[in-house]
């Protein structure tokens, strides 16, 4: 393919994918501090909306942040345009309210989501499964 | 609109002056006077305040200290973002975004990207606003 792209160059063998969006890292970057940004202007209206104003928005952002941080780690191209690309949906539904309040507090709070019971015995006695 | 309405009026009024009395003539007179001077507008609705270096200036490091991961003591027009103040990528797109709502135009990411410093920001303002003096 033409528009294709050297992702892992092993030993022998380099394999060429095509690009889901960035042709390399530095447009890949550019288009997270794009829904960066975007995501910064939403959030005002975003916590006021869905009633998340039990914190204050200076917390609330620090919290965006960390959903974004927390996948700095990341190298390959492809991933990151993948991210930022379920980035937009989320900002396309918290636009047009297609989420509930619940379903976001347990997003971007999922360490305080209680954790699934991971031995048969707690499944057990959880009911679950 | 109003300058229409105003002149018109203004034209009626001296019309009608020439045929009355002395006494309304004079009542008129000062109107006509501050109407062919250029008028001093006071009031500037919706128009940004004029800039100079100075305020600035002092605008954009205003804005930086107010930036809760800014620390105010070590902030200076040459300090670093990233080195001397310890801001990341995305906080320096807040930061870009606060210049946006402060000085009321967008940045496009190309040109944030190459802001180092406040100097760098201060200039760039300065360029697109026409700030000489």
């Amino acid at each position: 393919m033409s528009a294709g792209r050297v992702v892992r160059a092993g030993q022998s063998v380099a394999r060429t994918v095509a690009p889901v969006k960035s042709n390399n890292a530095a447009e890949a970057r550019m288009s997270v501090l794009q829904a960066y940004k975007e995501f910064q202007r939403l959030t005002p209206k975003f916590w006021w909306d869905f009633g998340l104003h039990d914190m204050p928005l200076g917390v609330f952002r620090a919290v965006i942040k960390k959903q974004f941080t927390k996948n700095g780690h990341l190298t390959d191209v492809r991933v990151v345009d993948r991210l930022v690309g379920e980035t937009n949906m989320h900002m396309e539904s918290i636009r047009m309210a297609y989420y509930n309040p619940d379903h976001v507090r347990n997003y971007l709070f999922a360490e305080n989501v209680e954790a699934k019971p991971k031995d048969f015995l707690s499944k057990f006695l959880n009911g679950k499964e | 609109m109003l300058r229409v309405v105003v002149s018109t009026a203004i034209r009626t009024a001296s019309a009608r002056c020439l045929s009355t009395t002395a006494v309304q003539k004079k009542i008129f007179t000062p109107l006509m006077i501050t109407a062919s001077k250029p008028t001093l507008q006071i009031r500037w609705y919706s128009a940004k305040a004029p800039l100079t270096k100075k305020t600035l200036e002092e605008r954009i490091v205003l804005v930086l200290s107010l930036y809760d991961k800014i620390d105010a003591k070590k902030l200076t027009m040459d300090s670093d973002f990233s080195k001397d103040l310890g801001l990341d990528s995305l906080d320096h797109v807040e930061v870009v975004m606060a210049m946006e709502e402060e000085f009321g135009f967008e940045i496009p990411d190309g040109d944030a990207d190459r802001f180092k410093t406040p100097r760098d920001i201060f200039q760039y303002i300065a360029d697109k606003e026409d700030v000489f003096e």
